[in-house]
């Protein structure tokens, strides 16, 4: 019973499902007096062929009532705050008068012959606006029914002979036709609904994220006090303690920076604001950040500029994440005595940067799905756990995609790797 | 001694901020929200500002809106410590007279205390 009483992932509650039903209503009328009027027109003009007037007037009179009685029904179910079941079973009993005066429409078109079939598309369509798939589905098999039942009063009626079976064929055809409309439009339904389920959460991940952030930056602040000795000296192994404290929490604040990242961009909130910059200065700055940790890793870490050239338009606060992540991710994956050469390169369109290490290396199979999200490298010699989202990378492409550059990697097990970062020197301007 | 009003919700910053000031020689006021820190600056004369932007109740860019402080108060500086670092909301801060704007997360108690010094060459 629960599968026939939900809802389309479309309806947000039963006061939507209220004006989504009161807006049928509307389309209702406005077909009532097209089809009437056309009906109307037809059966005075083509007296012999067409259905007689009264019918055509009878059909509507029925039409009108029931818009009618189902416009004053909802108003009530409104005003007296009735259950959402409630509200469900007038959508759907509207759907189903809506099959029957098609059905008679066509009677009255002709049968099989009558080319009114297409308004069963509308009771699919306003069926998969409102309901789940269940009644999705019922509402094409009922059509499919109803139309295949007059099609075959119809000829029965009118010859006194059950049809031929090419023209069972083609009701037959027609009929199936409204299953796959059913699909169609219960998968255009799911996928949009996907699509907002995705960015709902999203959306969560980056307040999240938000709320992590500031007492993240409490601690920071904290463990500050305790290493400029504010509070007290410290004794040589409290000050070590607290040092890696505070190097755990820089690391804590940068994968939260990620992580926020990564959400603004599938927001489409990432502010993008480039402007010309001395990628040399950037690069060196970024450089020096990383001197302590990668020092105390017992790793060395170079920069050389091998362009004169070093200005480039790109949105700083951005390249810095670019530069900081292949850092890191090169510190993180190389080992004691570990070597990162940073290089920059120049011509006229183009401004390239690598960081290079002699680190794991990454095996050919897997740098397909390094730059996705949440990969990791497995084949590596080391056995400690590495930290990190497993989205710097991804993060990482993102960015330079946004600069319209492009990012290469070469790379061997046990050799080491190089990522190599091309960016059009104007382009991001444009 | 000069005067400062701290305006952050965060009670672990807050406190953060006044004792890394007070050991600097500073007299610090605490704001918890827009309003409480409205009510402040128009009561008292502060040299500087620390300002939040995302505040309960009374924002911090409302808080700038009300105080104009380039009008009625052009002698206060204010200094904002945010963890919003879009570029849109540090030029409208900008627009609204705010001297300085900086990410809370990339400065240190001591960074903080260095700007303030570098108002006043030393507290």
């Amino acid at each position: 019973m629960d599968l026939y009483y939900s809802l389309s992932p479309e309806v947000s509650g039963p006061e939507d499902l209220l004006q989504r039903n009161l807006l049928y209503i509307k389309i209702r009328w406005y077909l009532l007096l097209v089809l009437g009027a056309g009906g109307l027109l037809a059966a005075v003009r083509l007296k012999s062929t067409a259905p007689s007037p009264t019918k055509i007037l009878f059909l509507i009179a029925i039409v009108a009532a029931f818009n009618l009685f189902f416009y004053l029904l909802t108003h009530i179910a409104r005003r007296k705050s009735t259950a959402v079941k409630t509200y469900i079973n007038i959508a759907l009993f509207q759907v189903i008068l809506d099959i029957v005066s098609i059905s008679y429409c066509v009677y009255l078109d002709g049968g099989e012959a009558s080319k009114l079939f297409v308004l069963y598309v509308l009771p699919i369509v306003i069926s998969s606006g409102l309901f789940a798939r269940s009644i999705i589905y019922f509402t094409a098999f009922f059509s499919m029914f109803a139309y295949f039942f007059v099609s075959f009063v119809y000829v029965v009626n009118r010859t006194l002979a059950i049809p031929d079976a090419g023209s069972i064929l083609k009701t037959a055809f027609f009929a199936t036709s409204f299953l796959f409309i059913a699909y169609l439009a219960d998968y255009l339904y799911s996928l949009r609904h996907q699509r907002e389920v995705e960015l709902a959460q999203t959306e969560m991940v980056s307040l999240a994220s938000h709320q992590l952030r500031t007492p993240a930056t409490a601690v920071k602040g904290y463990l500050s006090f305790l290493l400029e000795g504010d509070v007290g000296k410290l004794n040589p192994k409290q000050l070590d303690f607290a040092k890696r404290a505070f190097d755990e929490n820089n690391i804590q604040l940068r994968l939260i920076d990620n992580i926020l990242n990564v959400a603004r961009i599938d927001l489409k909130r990432l502010h993008f604001a480039p402007r010309m910059t001395d990628l040399s200065v950037l690069i060196e700055e970024v450089v020096h950040e990383h001197l302590a940790i990668i020092g105390e890793r017992g790793q060395s870490i170079s920069f050389k500029p091998h362009t004169k050239n070093t200005q480039t338009a790109v949105d700083p606060q951005l390249m810095r994440i670019v530069v900081d992540n292949l850092i890191s991710n090169a510190s993180k994956y190389s080992g004691k005595d570990g070597k990162i050469s940073v290089k920059l390169f120049g011509d006229k369109q183009f401004v390239k940067f690598s960081v290079e290490d002699n680190g794991v290396g990454i095996a050919t199979f897997e740098q397909k799905k390094l730059f996705k999200r949440f990969s990791r490298i497995f084949s590596n010699q080391r056995t400690e756990v590495i930290e990190g989202s497993g989205l710097g990378l991804y993060l990482t492409k993102e960015l330079v995609k946004i600069h319209h550059g492009s990012i290469d990697l070469v790379s061997y097990p046990k050799e080491g790797s190089i990522f190599t970062i091309t960016l059009p020197r104007k382009e991001a301007l444009k | 001694m000069k005067q400062i009003l701290v305006v952050e919700d965060y009670p672990s910053l807050q406190h953060i901020y006044k004792v890394a000031l007070e050991n600097a020689g500073y007299k610090v006021d605490t704001a918890s929200d827009g309003g409480q820190a409205l009510a402040k600056a128009q009561k008292n004369t502060y040299d500087i500002i620390l300002l939040d932007l995302l505040l309960q109740r009374v924002s911090g860019l409302e808080f700038l809106r009300a105080l104009n402080a380039p009008l009625n108060y052009p002698k206060t500086k204010i200094i904002v410590i945010s963890n919003v670092s879009h570029p849109e909301v540090a030029k409208e801060a900008e627009r609204l007279g705010v001297y300085k704007y900086l990410v809370k997360s990339e400065h240190l108690p001591k960074d903080i205390v260095n700007e303030v010094n570098n108002q006043f060459g030393g507290g």
